[in-house]
């Protein structure tokens, strides 16, 4: 029976870890641009919505919102401020303006609060939806799962749907003819990056409140990030849903058949045999160029 | 995109992976607070990490503490290095407010020690440098007060992380060092030392304490193990299993975990399969947060749960949410009950309490022990010495005998002082915040035992 916990668990936490990869997938989708800093975007939001929540609005969605709100604007800011500055100039570059964020933000972070753990009280984080001597599903999990399927959908029909959509992929389909038509690429590269940020402050605040976090915990989720993009396909929506879960999955049914200590190989494992079978990932369409 | 761009794209993503699982892994020893000696200057990662951080300014933040700094440079130089930000920087909580009294006692009332050198009273200067809980970043700072500052004595805070580079900076340049606050075990195996001393707990008696405190309770006497594989919980779980099997207990070790582990699923169901009534290991304080949060979720209260690392400090047991820690044992090292006196100060152990929590509201005591111990032998030992010879000095630290808020400190051959550690048990106080009381202290019977071991709310054994 204890097979089908870490079936069900593994399937709830693949939900909060592609929720945690989706703006790392829309970045690296539509700009082809590594962002080292996604994590500590992310925990850095988790710190807003925190210090909103505890000192300020006292209720945890409003606090939520004002957070969307701030880590659009921050998302903005950096890829209109630094990143489209150097974006034409290759790769190189524009990974190492975010691997500077990065470095900045934990610091910052650090300053700031001090290097203690915290976390964000709730009550889902203690209870459970499902409780039985076999089963239980905790509140949370689920949560984190529901969440992050609604995030996904609503994401997919906005990318379909909407101008905003079409003319973001428009951009990263081909940059020059986009421009052409009158799209101006390099404000629908920031509004990408605003858009990321906002599904990153929605992660943020349920990483903290599942788990704990601190100043550094930033760049555990980034490797978390990189194993979604990587096994659902880069840019595609969809596939970080699916390469939360085989990841999520993979982590606990290996933990169930070796051991907690091998549950991060075995996740990782998997990944390296993703990658050598289908580079492009589960549901890339690895569109040519 | 072609086939060849693509491949090139899963190239550089998988070289970025190896990049980010080394800055992982060298984050991840940070976070245990254990890194031996090997961590020092090994992983380019590790490096990379301390280099970025310069520019940031962590190591040129070298101040001399405000009381007491002599401007003619005639002064008794002391070197600190200790975790003031990073993962383990809740233990340097008390230092702060220790040292600027301490130093106000000994350079004002006192008017400073006097050094036949300088043929007067000179003050006590210390340059406090923060280590960032780094082992690369302590070493590096370490070697600059040598080098730079020519410091007369070398001190350091808190995990062997500090305490062992910072020892080895020590006896290569021949500085006389004294060391606060770290388990004796990883500290020793990186010696012997000639110039170094340690006022260190000895993991050996925790045990003990944990194990007595075990024989309380009425329970079936299978313990689950939750030891990360940290240099401190691959060797405490050896060390544990040894003396709990002697003790009749059954262990059960699902083996060691990594650092940072956010799903305890697995682990979990081993445990109630096989019925665990105690559950005992030694991790970092932000996992067992959110492995005690799983284990409540996914309905396993043990009766027992005994800690080593996390558990310590209170900011820890607070992050775990919900006062979910009450009935969580671990190690104590300070208390308002302790029956010692301050030698500075001729304060109680109540008063030194009374007088951090007035300036900090519900502070939290653990560390001031060690920390004011430490000012008490630093005058000591000058002011026996008469001198900042460092051969003097270290003879007079040698021969120390000295009755301490903290116990009375003599240093063994092997150079340690085996200062007081007990087994806590954190409760809720009537104010509703989180306390810790004393349980066991196999090795020290002055102490007073303040409580048996009571089970943990909401388990079996629980009214």
């Amino acid at each position: 029976m204890d097979i089908i916990q870490a079936i069900v668990s593994g399937v709830l936490l693949g939900g909060l870890y592609a929720l945690i990869g989706l703006g790392m997938s829309l970045i690296f989708g539509i700009m082809k641009l590594t962002n080292l800093a996604h994590g500590d975007l992310m925990i850095c939001g988790t710190y807003i919505c925190m210090v909103l929540a505890a000192n300020f609005t006292g209720n945890i969605f409003l606090a939520l919102l004002i957070t969307i709100g701030v880590m659009v604007l921050l998302g903005f800011i950096i890829q209109n401020g630094l990143v489209n500055r150097v974006i034409d100039k290759g790769s190189g570059p524009s990974l190492l303006v975010t691997f500077g964020i990065s470095i900045i933000i934990q610091n910052l972070l650090l300053q700031v609060f001090g290097a203690d753990a915290q976390a964000v009280p709730n009550t889902f984080s203690s209870s459970n939806v499902i409780s039985t001597q076999y089963l239980t599903i905790s509140s949370i999990y689920l949560l984190n799962f529901i969440v992050a399927v609604g995030v996904i959908v609503f994401l997919s029909i906005i990318m379909k749907k909407t101008y905003f959509g079409m003319a973001i992929r428009a951009s990263s389909d081909d940059a020059t003819a986009a421009e052409l038509m009158g799209v101006n690429t390099k404000r629908m590269y920031a509004l990408t990056f605003a858009l990321a940020m906002a599904t990153a402050a929605v992660a943020g605040l349920l990483v903290g409140m599942t788990f704990v976090f601190y100043p550094s915990t930033g760049t555990n989720y980034l490797i978390i990030a990189f194993g979604v993009v990587v096994i659902g396909g880069l840019g595609s929506l969809m596939g970080t849903l699916v390469g939360g879960i085989i990841l999520g999955l993979a982590q606990l049914l290996g933990g169930y058949f070796f051991g907690t200590g091998w549950q991060l190989v075995v996740a990782y494992i998997v990944l390296l045999v993703i990658l050598a079978l289908r580079p492009q990932g589960l549901l890339s369409k690895a569109v040519r160029k | 995109m072609s086939g060849k761009s693509l491949k090139r794209i899963s190239l550089v993503i998988m070289l970025i992976m190896m990049v980010c699982a080394l800055v992982f892994v060298s984050a991840c020893s940070n976070n245990g607070g254990t890194a031996n000696e090997g961590a020092a200057g090994d992983s380019g990662a590790a490096a990379d990490d301390a280099g970025a951080a310069d520019d940031t300014g962590g190591e040129d933040d070298a101040d001399a503490a405000d009381a007491g700094a002599a401007s003619d440079g005639e002064s008794i130089k002391i070197g600190w290095v200790l975790p003031l930000t990073g993962p383990v920087a809740e233990h340097t909580v008390t230092i702060d407010f220790v040292m600027e009294k301490a130093l106000d006692i000994i350079n004002n009332e006192k008017g400073g020690i006097y050094i036949e050198e300088y043929g007067k009273k000179v003050p006590i200067e210390i340059i406090k440098v923060d280590s960032e809980s780094d082992a690369t970043v302590a070493s590096e700072a370490a070697e600059k007060l040598v080098l730079s500052n020519k410091v007369d004595l070398l001190c350091s805070s808190w995990t062997p992380m500090d305490t062992v580079p910072v020892s080895a900076v020590a006896e290569r340049n021949n500085i006389p060092a004294l060391m606060e606050n770290s388990p004796s075990g990883p500290w020793l195996e990186s010696g012997p030392y000639t110039w170094s001393f340690g006022n260190l707990f000895e993991i050996e008696y925790l045990v003990d304490d944990i194990i007595s405190g075990w024989e309380t309770i009425e329970t079936n006497k299978i313990v689950g193990f939750v030891y990360d594989n940290s240099v401190d919980g691959v060797s405490f779980s050896a060390l544990m299993q040894e003396k709990a099997e002697a003790a009749g207990y059954t262990v059960i070790d699902p083996g060691r975990f990594p650092v940072g582990t956010n799903d305890y699923t697995s682990m979990i169901s081993e445990f109630k399969s096989k019925d665990c009534d105690i559950i005992t290991g030694d991790m970092a304080a932000p996992d067992f947060a959110v492995m005690w949060r799983q284990f409540h979720q996914q309905g396993l209260v043990p009766k027992v749960m005994s800690l080593t690392k996390a558990g310590t400090m209170k900011a820890g047991m607070e992050a775990v949410g919900d006062n979910l820690a009450a009935g969580v044992n671990s190690a104590g090292f300070y208390h308002r009950e302790f029956p010692y006196t301050n030698s500075l100060t001729g304060q109680t152990s109540t008063e030194m309490v009374d007088e951090w929590q007035s300036v900090e509201p519900n502070g939290d005591p653990t560390t001031l022990g060690y920390d004011w111990q430490m000012f008490e032998v630093i005058y000591d030992v000058f002011t026996r010495a008469g001198s900042i010879d460092r051969e003097t000095v270290r003879d007079a630290i040698a021969a120390t005998n000295l009755e301490t808020s903290f116990g009375t400190v003599e240093y063994a051959d092997d150079h340690v002082y085996r200062a007081p550690v007990f087994l806590n048990q954190w409760f809720v106080d009537d104010a509703g915040n989180l306390d810790y009381t004393i349980i066991a202290a196999v090795g020290y019977p002055e102490i007073p035992i303040l409580s048996p071991l009571q089970p943990v709310p909401g388990s079996d054994g629980a009214e």
